[in-house]
């Protein structure tokens, strides 16, 4: 998939406030957005590209809605990072409008409770997704991703990718990644894997000298980057980073 | 693209003027089922086993998620058919307008071939049933449902309905536990290899007639079997509905296989259950080919209870015109060291939607499990729709489970080079649709493999 963007491109920052709940992206323009926990809703207009870094640290349930138009292009980062007990609701919906719209979407699943509902909808010709889930399980992990085809949107092409690595015994997953494809000019696939980190790796960090809880550090936090270093914001990279750590700390030594 | 693919059902749609023996009024009441069960000179406990099934499915909704069933009206179903003829073991005796649909159904060749026995079922009724001696002799029971309640009561009632498919599963389960009839009973005895497949048709003929039948088969501890399933129904009007169910047990170390090709004609609702419990070291093979009716509804289900228990799974479905094909595979990792693998084709064509419905659930205790489930689905034209649902719940952090699935059409350069090697668009398609099925066709024993082609394969025609 033909996606780049080179970071060094895109001019100005726009935090976006608990207050704002719509944002538009005037077209032909290019915006970094950096938002926390709340209720989105991003219309981008023709030609304009964004780039949205959400953190979700707190407990409640929000709602995000995208709508691309024509030649709109868009990439998400959500990191979800909250280790309370409490449960929590996120419906994550992106709507390819316009023709050669793209979205792709990076998630790192590292909450304790969490229950995300990740939907895109192709409806228009030649749009093209991608979503890349990456999760960390020490409590109950509940993902849902859907991509829907719809008759007119032929031309498509959609990947969806989720991996979880289960960090204790007490870990429950549940994974429904659900293609909907309703035309035949299309080429969609999506994958998931569920399992636990791998023993071999972390023998072979051993037998060079490390203590198994830094080999599961490495491993583990290696495993995450390709999500975290999608982040525009580096402050934010290194507090992602810190946290793994510490979580995986927390978490394997029960 | 001017290419159509069908499959031939001429064979199979045209339909016998035979008239049953007796026929029951439409509907579902008591009534009903006292009469059924009187009619078989059942005993008591599956009289009571019945009764508690109908009040079960009266107070249960039809399920809401899956495909469309709002054209289903039970009411109008006829839930019991006695066709005319009395079992026989002597195929001259069977009766000429039934071998006639037998015949085109090719089963007399497929005993020809020596397939180890041939039990038949005509509508509700078993009527040929043919048993080589030698398995006689190695203490293989292979009976009619009906007669294994009489013959071989304390196996039928510690299995039937109980610890594997209880009464209270869904709906469909509950009515088919109160209006079941006629089926197959295999009991195959400790460590006892069947060498040849066992086989049984099942066919429906009279209008609206509902088909129910339960099969039942327990492999004792190292007992070896392949058991092929056809299904194939004459074309009516009316809506017709197929409830079956399947019910396995695999004991420790014994190896079972089972084959299905269900091909009923198009207005037949095929709701159809099928589970496996597969006990430690033993090893469970579903081979699934769906091809006809208008709904169906079909999730194979193995439950691994026993520790290093494997379960494999092959399947295809062809959604036609008008058509919903949702099926797929369901696997229970309930003990450590148990594997399981999942395969599913799927095509669709013609406005025909096919839907891969699939569960692989790993509990606590189960560590070292393994899972691997792949799906593929080929569109053929612009009006057909696929779906993949593939529901995983993983609650033990030492297991791996994976699953792979993508959706796409006949690519340009696939057609391409096959044509640019001599071969026009038809035969290149038909040749990229063949490869694309084959690794089930594969697994067929050649016999089977033989008659799909003839039956069941997707048939080419230029337009």
């Amino acid at each position: 998939m033909a996606m780049k963007t080179e970071k060094s491109a895109w001019k100005g920052t726009i935090i976006l406030s608990g207050k704002k709940k719509q944002f538009d992206v005037p077209q032909k323009s290019k915006v970094v957005l950096l938002a926390q926990d709340q209720n989105i809703t991003l219309n981008l207009g023709k030609d304009s590209e964004a780039l949205l870094c959400v953190r979700h640290q707190k407990k409640n349930d929000y709602e995000r809605k995208a709508v691309l138009k024509e030649n709109a292009k868009l990439v998400t980062v959500d990191l979800f990072f909250d280790t309370s007990n409490e449960e929590k609701k996120i419906n994550l919906l992106a709507v390819l409008d316009g023709e050669h719209s793209e979205i792709r979407k990076y998630q790192a699943l590292l909450s304790r409770r969490l229950n995300v509902n990740c939907e895109i909808e192709h409806n228009s010709k030649n749009t093209t997704s991608l979503i890349k889930a990456k999760g960390l399980a020490y409590g109950k992990i509940n993902y849902i991703g859907k991509v829907k085809v719809n008759k007119s949107a032929t031309g498509t092409k959609a990947e969806q990718k989720a991996e979880i690595i289960l960090l204790n015994p007490e870990a429950e997953c549940q994974v429904l990644p659900i293609l909907e494809v309703e035309n035949d000019d299309v080429d969609c696939s999506h994958g998931a894997a569920i399992g636990e980190i791998d023993q071999e790796q972390i023998f072979y960090l051993t037998s060079r000298g490390l203590k198994e809880l830094e080999a599961r550090k490495l491993i583990l936090s290696g495993f995450m980057t390709p999500i975290i270093e999608e982040m525009a914001e580096n402050s934010w990279k290194e507090e992602a980073k810190n946290k793994i750590d510490e979580l995986i700390e927390d978490e394997t030594c029960k | 693209m001017s290419v159509q693919i069908e499959i031939n059902r001429e064979l199979f749609d045209a339909a016998d003027k035979h008239r049953p023996k007796y026929m029951a009024k439409p509907g579902i009441n008591e009534e009903i089922i006292r009469l059924i069960s009187k009619n078989k000179n059942e005993p008591e406990w599956m009289l009571q086993k019945r009764l508690k099934a109908l009040k079960l499915f009266q107070e249960t909704k039809i399920p809401e998620w899956g495909p469309d069933l709002s054209s289903l009206d039970l009411n109008e179903i006829i839930y019991f058919i006695d066709p005319n003829a009395q079992e026989t073991e002597n195929w001259d005796e069977v009766p000429e307008e039934i071998k006639k649909t037998f015949d085109k159904l090719g089963i007399p060749e497929a005993e020809k071939t020596s397939l180890s026995g041939v039990g038949a079922q005509y509508d509700s009724g078993v009527v040929y049933h043919n048993l080589k001696k030698a398995l006689h002799d190695q203490g293989v029971i292979f009976e009619n449902m009906d007669v294994a309640v009489q013959k071989y009561p304390e196996l039928v009632q510690k299995y039937f309905m109980t610890s594997c498919i209880p009464i209270t599963d869904h709906k469909f389960i509950m009515l088919h536990a109160a209006v079941w009839s006629g089926g197959t009973f295999i009991y195959v005895p400790k460590n006892v290899k069947v060498d040849l497949p066992l086989q049984a048709y099942f066919r429906m003929n009279a209008q609206k007639g509902g088909q129910f039948e339960h099969t039942l088969i327990i492999l004792d501890e190292g007992a070896d079997l392949h058991y092929i399933e056809g299904c194939s129904s004459p074309r009516y009007s009316k809506n017709s509905l197929h409830a079956g169910c399947v019910e396995l047990h695999v004991l420790p170390k014994a190896k079972m296989r089972y084959t299905s090709i269900e091909n009923w004609s198009k207005n037949v609702y095929n709701l159809n259950t099928k589970r496996a419990i597969v006990h430690k070291d033993a090893r469970m093979e579903w081979i699934n080919g769906n091809m006809g009716s208008c709904r169906t509804m079909l999730y194979p289900c193995s439950v691994l209870v026993g520790e290093g228990a494997y379960s494999e799974s092959l399947g295809i479905a062809f959604a036609g015109k008008n058509q919903d094909q949702d099926t797929g595979s369901k696997v229970i990792h309930a003990a450590p060291n148990t594997t399981s693998l999942i395969r599913s084709k799927s095509i669709s064509k013609d406005g025909g939607i096919s839907t891969y419905r699939g569960l692989v659930k790993v509990n606590h205790s189960a560590d070292n499990c393994k899972s691997k489930v792949q799906c593929d689905a080929l569109i053929l034209d612009k009006k057909s729709i696929s779906k993949t649902y593939p529901y995983m719940k993983i609650n033990n952090s030492k297991s791996e489970v994976g699953h792979e699935a993508t959706i796409s059409k006949i690519r340009d350069e696939q057609l391409f080079y096959l044509k640019s090697r001599g071969l026009n668009e038809e035969e290149a398609v038909k040749m990229i649709v063949a490869g694309f099925i084959e690794p089930i066709v594969k697994a067929l024993p050649l016999e089977y493999a033989v008659e799909l082609n003839k039956l069941i394969e997707l048939e080419v025609h230029g337009m």
